[in-house]
């Protein structure tokens, strides 16, 4: 087995690795709203930003 | 009459020239390489005529020359210079006779630094796609299958010999037109004279630079080091191709198992309620067991031609407010000018990650809704909702299935299109 091939299958397992952790971790999976939604409440703020104008 | 056996040189009755006795029985001529004299082999190599004005091409092979190709030790025994003029433009190109004591006889052909290897067969084709009219006739690029390879037609060439020197085993004439039809296949090219009696089948083959120098001794610049494009060049990428499609296609499958290992993982956290608009604020426990991970909110409502806005309030299993956010279903059908349109959706979603473990608690509320001015229907009288949990980010393995499949795609579309390519260096044109 030449370099290329390692390093070919090398790449494969690791991208196939990385995909499947970041979808099992639902990685960039929330809605923005919904996120910019709880930093708000987090924050305190009363909304009115980023379509979130119900966030009381 | 055939020559002696046993003769290795003899001298030009025309110049003097010492001139090597080269081929087997079946030589009839050979030409003085001096004085290009034909001396008829079968008469005691009597003279016969003289070729005058010739110009040797430029090839690195002598008459004489030894080498092994594919395994059969070979002698050059002949050269032909070889030209073909149309449209206005020329192209040349040498063609060697050679000699195998155990194989008889093949050409090897110099062609802008190419080196192709000629031999004759004798298989059952069908004659007809080897004529001009038939060719000059079809709609499509002809093509037939034989010998369990598909043959595409490629060229038509008509030529002439400009050059003669060495044995032959027929009598070479010069300036005399030759139409030849050619077709390919994988790396092989069929050609057979389109006029003529005999109509000999001609199969040829690419030879490596590296194997062709190092099987006549030849100098490492005796052939360019970057030849003419040519045919019969290798596709590309025959070593790797079928590895990266076998691995493509793997990973791509390991990726579908991961992705319904990934579905089986996620469970309901609140399976399907429903509610009338009239009951709202209604309230719903969701017990959440995979904190970290998504949730997902699914709300539909029975709209017709119309919209509904619904309130979503969800606290944590302390009691603390995570968020309040809303949710517009719309859903519009009708017909125009004899043809049904719909849109819109009377579902929606909300997708967040809950992060801690324990029961959540959400509240949906009507914030409003009612039918599209103009359109007849109904507003919403029905909610529903469900919630799933441990749900993953599907774009993740949809991206890495998108780079398996074109890993696995890449060496069969670059070998198709290097096919395709390679066609188009031949006369056919689909005008």
């Amino acid at each position: 087995m030449n370099l290329f091939r390692v390093i070919i299958l090398a790449g494969s397992t690791v991208t196939l690795l990385a995909a499947g952790y970041l979808a099992y971790a639902g990685v960039w999976g929330e809605d923005t709203d919904v996120r910019a939604g709880i930093a708000s409440i987090r924050a305190g703020s009363a909304g009115n930003s980023i379509g979130n104008a119900s966030v009381k | 009459m055939s020559r002696s056996g046993d003769l290795r040189e003899i001298r030009c009755p025309s110049c003097g020239a010492g001139v090597d006795v080269l081929g087997g029985g079946r030589v009839v001529v050979q030409i003085c390489p001096y004085c290009a004299t034909e001396l008829d082999a079968t008469a005691n190599f009597a003279a016969l005529r003289r070729f005058d004005g010739l110009r040797r091409p430029d090839t690195p092979f002598r008459l004489g020359m030894e080498g092994t190709i594919q395994g059969i030790r070979q002698q050059v025994i002949g050269t032909l210079g070889q030209l073909e003029r149309h449209g206005g433009r020329s192209w040349t190109w040498v063609d060697h006779l050679l000699y195998s004591e155990t194989h008889g006889y093949s050409w090897l052909t110099v062609e802008g630094g190419n080196v192709l290897w000629s031999r004759r067969v004798r298989w059952t084709l069908p004659m007809q796609m080897f004529t001009t009219t038939h060719v000059e006739a079809a709609e499509n690029r002809p093509g037939f299958n034989a010998e369990g390879r598909h043959w595409a037609y490629f060229e038509t060439s008509t030529y002439a010999t400009t050059y003669i020197e060495g044995a032959f085993t027929w009598h070479p004439k010069l300036n005399d037109a030759v139409t030849e039809i050619s077709y390919l296949s994988e790396n092989e090219m069929l050609t057979v004279e389109a006029t003529g009696r005999e109509r000999e089948q001609v199969l040829s083959v690419m030879l490596p630079r590296a194997e062709v120098i190092a099987a006549f001794g030849l100098s490492e610049d005796a052939l360019p080091p970057f030849p003419q494009r040519h045919a019969l060049a290798p596709l590309p990428g025959k070593g790797n191709d079928a590895f990266m499609a076998k691995t493509g296609l793997g990973f791509l499958l390991a990726t579908l198992v991961l992705s319904l290992v990934l579905t089986a993982m996620a469970s309901t956290a609140l399976p399907y309620r429903s509610a009338a608009m009239a009951d709202l604020p209604k309230v719903f426990d969701i017990p959440v067991s995979t904190p970290g991970r998504l949730m997902r909110i699914s709300l539909s409502a029975d709209v017709d031609n119309a919209w509904a806005a619904i309130g979503v309030e969800l606290d944590d299993p302390e009691g603390e407010p995570v968020f309040e956010m809303e949710r517009e279903v719309g859903y519009y059908h009708g017909s125009e000018g004899g043809e049904s349109w719909s849109e819109g959706s009377r579902n929606a979603t909300l997708t967040l990650r809950p992060d801690m473990a324990g029961t959540y608690r959400l509240t949906l509320t009507s914030e409003g809704g009612e039918v599209e001015p103009g359109y007849y229907g109904s507003v919403a009288s029905t909610i529903g909702v469900s919630v799933s949990q441990g749900q993953p980010n599907w774009l993740w393995l949809l991206g890495a299935a998108l780079i398996f499949g074109g890993a696995a795609a890449f060496g069969p579309a670059r070998r198709y299109l290097a096919r395709k390519m390679r066609l188009r260096l031949g006369d056919w044109s689909e005008d």
